[in-house]
């Protein structure tokens, strides 16, 4: 049995491709729009949109009222553009054991902002630490703070190959 | 990736998002600290710093260490206004990012 082998490549007409995608990443793949639903539960929320100063209530309120309403509908979009390209994943075999997506220049950032807002929401969620993160002991499916933790390694596969991307481009 | 400005927010000639009238530390500068989380990748954390700072990478690395290792890290310091876009942005960025007054 061949272990398909995830790589972001560039293609002819300049897009990024994720090739090699496991049924495990395409499953995980698949449940981030679920993952982004939970943006608005508190934890989550209070991640996601953070105050701008540590004390000062009246400035933070305002920031809240003027400046979160955007970043919502920043997060929310970008959710919405990696799910429409999801919609276009294809298998690269007939037995498919590996899929592909491409993803155009434009949208790079909206998969970026994404798939982090799903490693940050489940992060929240869970309220996990850098240990939970580092713990590389079985994982008992049972339990969800793991298999929070896992999701969030999975994804951030994907996060770091378009993060080495744009990092080579700067 | 920057999200669109609020009314009130780092557009040039607007005003600052509160005023302050008889403060007399106006002229101090504003310092934007991104604060350590468990979530986000090192290498994300230097993009951002890369994208938004215009810093080379040796420096954008070297703040994102700080934050790593040191919990938090100044990664800029000016006016009041220029402070809370990149705030915003650090937020749009998913970054936890806080702006607070230059200690007297």
């Amino acid at each position: 049995m061949n272990i398909p082998r995830l790589r972001l490549v560039v293609t002819e007409r300049g897009h990024f491709a994720f090739e090699g995608i496991s049924v495990l990443f395409v499953l995980m793949l698949q449940e981030v729009p679920a993952i982004l639903e939970d943006r608005h539960s508190p934890a989550p929320r209070e991640r996601l949109f953070p105050a701008p100063t540590e004390s000062d209530a009246d400035w933070n309120e305002s920031w809240q009222h003027l400046v979160t309403p955007e970043l919502e509908a920043l997060f929310h979009s970008a959710g919405e553009t990696m799910a429409r390209d999801m919609a276009a994943m294809s298998p690269q075999d007939k037995e498919a054991t590996s899929y592909r997506v491409e993803i155009s220049p434009a949208h790079v950032n909206a998969w970026i902002s994404a798939l982090n807002q799903a490693r940050l929401i489940l992060g929240a969620r869970f309220n996990l630490t850098e240990e939970d993160l580092n713990d590389d002991t079985r994982v008992n499916l049972r339990d969800r703070r793991r298999v929070a933790a896992m999701k969030i390694r999975f994804l951030g596969i994907f996060l770091e190959l378009l993060v080495q991307a744009q990092l080579d481009d700067l | 990736m920057a999200a669109p400005l609020g009314p009130n927010i780092g557009r040039p000639g607007a005003a600052p998002l509160l005023e302050e009238e008889t403060d007399t530390r106006l002229d101090l500068p504003w310092q934007v600290i991104v604060h350590n989380d468990p979530i986000n990748l090192m290498s994300y954390v230097t993009l951002v710093l890369q994208k938004l700072f215009g810093y080379p990478r040796h420096q954008a690395e070297m703040l994102m260490m700080e934050v790593h290792t040191k919990g938090r890290s100044i990664v800029w310091t000016g006016g009041r206004e220029q402070a809370e876009l990149y705030v915003q942005q650090l937020h749009a960025h998913q970054l936890l990012a806080r702006m607070e007054r230059v200690a007297t």
